[in-house]
């Protein structure tokens, strides 16, 4: 728990820091906040004065701190609206798409990370090689892009961008989830659009991880295989496919499960890219947005809660951990 | 017609620079009651031997000749039709306690699978409750003290000695009519191996299963076995009754063997060394393979290979002993 959060205050200290080197004046600082290129010297003063912009930077800091642990996050230069509401709105959108990616992604993975290893060195092996090596080889906006033109510009099967038919009217925000809100509010066609928008982003972040995920679980099952128990197991007279789903499996997927926390952050920084050319308006786009108009305060904020999404995901692996194998013991 | 029946078995491992053979011709007849002590220094194949006849060599291994089990040559069977002949057939233990169970599981279950495959087979229905008190009462059979609690625990809460007991319950279980035993005590120790060792005995008299005992140490296969199988270099060296090879060695190596062990509370003397180690496959000696290390050898043991020849009652590959 300390670690967590040396981690998560080290994290905010070192954009804290990229922030000031790219607006290095408080003058550069409050010309962000005005926004337009009208403005008086007496305006910026009285920014300069409002936000604390001309105290040493430590102080600055220590501010930030102080307010991120009572909640405020401060004002979005941009939209002029607290930061906590457009993360609130933001964030759960890219959980939602994010989640499903990942859970895509890893079963990918397994799946063929097991074929892989059962047949290792023969045509199945190969052919999985192949697959991953590309996918994995490849940018992940040349990969959004490829799936974009092919499914929805070639193959006009599924809409090219938006997390939602624009005409339609959204249903109302509950949990800020969108597939959920409209489950809650029964509106199924809205529910039904939501995931035909989902369907591309998703496939672009699971295709360009899942190689990851195959090859530690090839490794994974190899090792597993030369195992003794593995042996006695085939001499009880259980077939190849009944060792593999009674003994082989759980063993070779202790390993996934931090793999898994760790592929998060990747998925998270792929979402970043991914939202901004399927303009699939979640928290990466709204990052992306913020980083082009220099809205640092915004920039601050989702670092930080993507920060704390990773280490919760790290946290959660490590409670599976005991969960899936009975040697490991949480303290 | 003997139970298993090796002839000629050969097995080669394919490796980045071609293949390299580690066992060369064996024949073995085992019959059902016989116990066969496999005696062979590490390298010696002797665990691939065990493996062969279970068919769980490693995917690089090839394996040529024939196995015949109650008729059937297994070496020939598709892969998917192994199964039926394991477990109930023929059951392994593997040479390392530690690794032997699955981690992730509690020996309850391990042993419960095992149980219900035998049923399976028999196309027997039972009751889960009978179940567990038949692997109650053969944990009992294996000596395993407070076996309720026992059977509870996962594989990393026991002892060495403990997995060993399990896995022999497992095994009898199965109720298999061949027992292969690849170096179940080695792990263990002094004083377990000894229990361990008494306990495979009595239970192979017991269920009158055959028992082929892989050991490194001649002196554990002395006392388990009543034929004794020397390999050496992936050939059989010396083949005949126990008391028999023990009492007057025929062969060289066996007899190097013999004399390098120490016994009881003779220790003033200076023990007896066989000089230089064991052929490595990939670089065997031509002629003899002991030939490198054979106080005896001469001319032709350096030329050409010595076959298995009938000698007193039993096999030797020596040409001192090929009248």
């Amino acid at each position: 728990m300390v670690n967590a959060v040396i981690t998560l205050i080290m994290l905010v200290f070192i954009v804290f820091l990229l922030v000031h080197i790219i607006l290095p004046t408080p003058q550069a600082m409050a010309k962000v906040y005005i926004g337009g290129t009208h403005f008086t010297q007496a305006e910026i003063n009285a920014i300069i004065e409002q936000y604390g912009l001309n105290k040493p930077l430590y102080v600055q800091f220590l501010n930030y701190l102080i307010n991120v642990f009572h909640g405020n996050f401060g004002i979005d230069t941009l939209y002029k609206v607290p930061v906590m509401y457009l993360l609130g709105k933001f964030i759960p959108i890219t959980l939602e798409f994010v989640i499903i990616a990942i859970i895509l992604q890893v079963l990918l993975g397994i799946f063929t990370g097991s074929v892989a290893g059962m047949w290792r060195n023969r045509v199945p092996d190969w052919v999985i090689k192949a697959l991953y090596l590309i996918t994995w080889a490849m940018p992940v906006f040349l990969l959004a892009t490829l799936l974009q033109f092919a499914f929805a510009y070639y193959a006009k099967v599924l809409p090219p961008f938006n997390i939602a038919n624009p005409l339609m009217i959204p249903p109302k925000t509950i949990t800020g989830f969108p597939l959920i809100d409209a489950a809650i509010e029964g509106d199924w066609p809205y529910f039904d659009s939501l995931l035909q928008h989902m369907v591309l982003p998703v496939l672009a972040i699971a295709f360009a991880g899942f190689g990851i995920t195959t090859r530690i679980m090839r490794a994974s099952t190899i090792d597993v295989l030369d195992k003794d128990y593995v042996k006695l197991s085939y001499m009880k007279g259980l077939s190849s496919w009944q060792v593999f789903r009674k003994t082989v499996l759980r063993n070779s997927l202790i390993p996934i499960i931090t793999l898994t926390a760790l592929t998060f952050g990747f998925a998270i920084a792929g979402a970043v890219v991914i939202e901004e050319i399927f303009i699939y308006k979640g928290m990466g786009f709204y990052l992306y947005q913020s980083t082009v108009s220099l809205d640092y305060v915004a920039i601050l904020s989702t670092t930080l809660i993507v920060g704390i999404s990773v280490i919760i995901a790290n946290f959660i692996a490590d409670i599976l951990y005991a969960v899936v194998d009975p040697r490991v013991r949480l303290e | 017609m003997p139970q298993l029946e090796i002839r000629d078995l050969e097995v080669y491992y394919k490796v980045p620079f071609g293949t390299i053979k580690t066992l060369f011709g064996i024949q073995l007849d085992v019959e059902k009651g016989d116990s066969i002590g496999i005696v062979g220094e590490s390298g010696s194949g002797k665990s691939t031997l065990g493996l062969s006849i279970v068919r769980l060599l490693p995917p690089n291994a090839i394996a040529r000749g024939h196995i015949f089990f109650n008729g059937t040559d297994l070496l020939a069977l598709p892969a998917s039709k192994m199964k039926d002949y394991r477990g109930t057939g023929i059951f392994m233990i593997m040479q390392d306690p530690f690794n032997s169970l699955n981690p992730v599981k509690k020996v309850r279950e391990q042993l419960i699978e095992a149980l219900r495959i035998k049923y399976l087979r028999r196309n027997e229905r039972v009751p889960e409750e009978s179940l567990y008190d038949e692997v109650l009462k053969k944990l009992k059979d294996v000596k395993l003290p407070d076996p309720e609690t026992i059977m509870d625990r996962y594989p990393h809460q026991l002892s060495g000695g403990q997995i060993q007991r399990i896995v022999i319950a497992m095994g009898l279980l199965l109720e298999p009519s061949i027992l292969i035993a690849d170096e179940p005590t080695s792990a263990l120790d002094v004083s377990v191996q000894a229990q361990i060792i008494a306990l495979i005995k009595e239970l192979q008299d017991k269920y009158k299963m055959s028992l082929l005992f892989i050991t490194h140490d001649l002196s554990v296969a002395y006392a388990v076995s009543e034929k004794l199988l020397i390999l050496y270099g992936g050939r059989i060296l010396e083949f005949g009754n126990t008391e028999d090879v023990m009492n007057s060695p025929a062969h060289p190596y066996t007899e190097g063997l013999l004399k390098s062990f120490p016994r009881g509370n003779y220790r003033d003397g200076k023990l007896y060394t066989l000089q230089g180690a064991p052929p490595l496959f990939t670089d065997l000696p031509n002629g003899c393979v002991f030939n490198p290390r054979c106080p005896y050898a001469f001319d032709r043991c350096y030329q050409e290979e010595p076959g298995l020849y009938d000698y007193m009652g039993r096999k030797v590959r020596c040409f001192l002993r090929h009248e």
